[in-house]
């Protein structure tokens, strides 16, 4: 078992099986597996660790680790098929996919490597589209404060394909913050951009994270795992290293 | 146009071009069946039709070999027993206030309205003095008067008469109206003899009391010219009603089915595009899923889709359909003088009935491809795996 402390809890972390600073994520002996035209791939074997509340982590690997399959099961898109995954002391494997539905709604921010931005709703209404479901409410204003925020002023009402590479990001990004949520979680973020772009959205992913918020990143980019301090290698889906 | 834009189009045109082949078959349908129901509105169980069954006794001008003579002998035959008249018809144009339609003119001898139970409902019917001194009065259809905003005079067969009379509706058919009709006195149908012998298109027999018997059909078939064909031109008026009836339900079975088929098929490829829509879509759901979407509310989304198209490929089929209808179809048909109508009603209630099995179909169509989305795996998905 690993244990991912943040900073402000790092002294606590020998008392953390008294309950004194309870980890945000808590997996235990979890076994991830997806179905290929191949047949059924293990990518996560009895994997176990902690990720503190408002840490800024990054995971890195070869192709095939399970980095993916691993925030899969994070941002509970991967029903793990053993093992226990507690979110903020909550037992997310008990939960219905409806209980699910809203934990990613409220508690998660995904960004993607290809944006997965909807190609026919604008800027506006592709941040604002979390808000059609869960507790459904209309985040107009805090949208365009988000825009503003990440320099996308004035692009409301384009559409994805009329943005550059890094103005989508931006707007995946803006997305992910919309509902506040607990965990960012950011699978190979700037794989689809120039060096340029990807420090610029890099730092403005870094400056997302915050003492309520934590930051996962999966890459395996090196210049991007550099930005961090906390920096753990999967290797076959089992255990996670740190890297110095 | 983003592709799911496009996509989405195209099953709204192809929804919309089954509503509008199913608004002009219908009434295409419609027209046929009344054309084939017009002219026999009095026929009764106690009545006899004498002509050639296979133009429609009334709508046959010319070629049963009938005439003023046969009348007259079934007269002196059957006269004490049967009332008995005779009309001419021609079908043209009607003129009247500067327009004009295609319509019927019948040329009737005196009380062919009575026996044949057509009711008066403006005016007079034709008197004797009609038939002697005023032979240029005449009577409209309630439909044809409507047309020409119930005008004092037209012009039909090329003759101007007077209006002084309008028929509405044979009184054994309550609420079946007589279609776009002229009714002359037959005095004036000097055009209608040939070789001096006044040319009669049918004869209408009614029993004064009591149904028609063997013995009365024998007799008829006495006076018939010679070379006729009994079994063709004596019919009565039930068997001729239910033989007409059976033409048009057959049609009109036929052209359910072939309806029923057309919106099914029609359901089918909803479905079918839907479903492809949705697996074009995978990336989409799984990413709305990742935001927070529950199965309900993906399973919601893809039923709207599903129904915003059947709206909206419903209504712009049956606006096309009428538009079509009224400017394209119509004219051609009755320039045609297929159904003797000058235009092809629309029946706006089985329009609204069709659009409603459209949709609800379109509804039914889209709960496949809707429960094909809620099973798509969002980590799949969003990987493009």
């Amino acid at each position: 078992m690993i244990l991912l402390l943040s900073a402000h809890c790092k002294l606590a972390s020998m008392f953390l099986s008294q309950g004194s600073c309870v980890p945000l994520i808590s997996l235990r002996s979890i076994v991830g597996t997806y179905q290929t035209s191949a047949g059924s791939v293990t990518a996560i074997d009895r994997l176990s660790c902690d990720i503190q509340r408002g840490s800024a982590l990054c995971i890195v690997g070869r192709s095939g680790s399970g980095k993916s399959t691993l925030l899969d099961i994070i941002g509970t898109l991967m029903r793990p098929e053993l093992g226990e995954y507690m979110f903020d002391g909550q037992k997310v494997t008990d939960l219905s996919a409806r209980a699910l539905a809203a934990l990613r709604n409220r508690h998660f921010g995904f960004v993607f490597q290809s944006f997965h931005l909807l190609g026919h709703l604008s800027v506006l209404e592709n941040v604002t589209l979390p808000g059609s479901y869960g507790e459904r409410e209309v985040l107009v204003d805090r949208a365009q404060i988000l825009i503003n925020e990440l320099g996308l002023g004035g692009l409301e009402n384009r559409y994805p394909s009329q943005l550059s590479g890094g103005q989508q990001q931006r707007v995946a990004i803006a997305r992910a913050m919309i509902r506040d949520p607990s965990v960012i979680l950011a699978d190979e973020p700037t794989g689809s951009l120039d060096a340029a772009t990807a420090r610029d959205v890099l730092d403005l992913l870094m400056s997302k994270k915050g003492a309520n918020r934590t930051l996962i990143v999966v890459t395996h980019d090196e210049q991007v795992a550099r930005r961090f301090d906390n920096v753990l290698a999967l290797v076959d889906g089992q255990h996670l290293e740190p890297v110095s | 146009m983003t592709a799911q834009n496009r996509r989405h189009r195209l099953f709204i045109a192809n929804l919309a071009i089954t509503m509008a082949l199913f608004v002009i078959g219908h009434a295409v349908l419609r027209s046929t069946t009344d054309s084939i129901m017009q002219g026999i509105e009095g026929l009764s169980s106690e009545t006899i039709l004498v002509g050639d069954q296979t133009n429609g006794f009334i709508n046959s001008p010319s070629g049963t070999g009938l005439n003023a003579n046969v009348v007259s002998n079934l007269r002196a035959a059957l006269g004490s027993k049967y009332s008995i008249s005779g009309a001419a018809r021609s079908f043209g144009e009607v003129t009247s206030n500067g327009s004009t339609e295609n319509a019927s003119t019948y040329f009737i001898e005196p009380n062919f309205l009575d026996i044949s139970r057509i009711k008066i409902v403006r005016g007079r019917s034709l008197s004797s003095i009609d038939y002697v001194t005023r032979q240029d009065n005449c009577l409209l259809s309630m439909d044809l008067a409507k047309k020409f905003s119930f005008p004092s005079s037209v012009v039909s067969d090329g003759r101007p008469c007077n209006v002084v009379g309008l028929v509405g509706s044979a009184e054994n058919i309550p609420g079946q109206s007589i279609r776009l009709s002229v009714y002359k006195p037959l005095s004036v149908v000097q055009n209608y003899s040939e070789n001096g012998e006044t040319i009669i298109s049918s004869i209408v027999l009614r029993a004064n009391l009591g149904v028609p018997t063997p013995s009365d059909v024998a007799a008829i078939i006495e006076h018939l010219p010679p070379g006729s064909d009994p079994e063709n031109m004596i019919w009565s008026g039930q068997e001729y009603w239910a033989a007409k009836k059976e033409v048009a339900l057959g049609l009109w079975v036929l052209m359910t089915s072939l309806s029923i088929i057309l919106i099914g098929m029609a359901s089918a490829g909803l479905a079918n595009s839907l479903l492809i829509d949705v697996m074009a879509r995978r990336a989409e759901i799984g990413l709305r899923v990742a935001l927070g979407a529950t199965q309900r509310d993906i399973f919601e989304m893809i039923l709207r889709e599903g129904l915003r198209i059947a709206i909206f490929g419903g209504a712009l089929g049956a606006f096309s359909g009428f538009i079509l209808n009224r400017w394209v179809v119509s004219p051609l048909i009755s320039s045609s003088s297929l159904t003797g109508q000058s235009s092809i009603p629309i029946d706006l209630w089985s329009i609204g009935i069709a659009a409603l099995v459209l949709i609800s179909s379109g509804a039914l169509a889209a709960i496949i491809p809707a429960q094909h989305a809620i099973k798509t795996d969002p980590s799949l998905a969003l990987r493009n795996l």
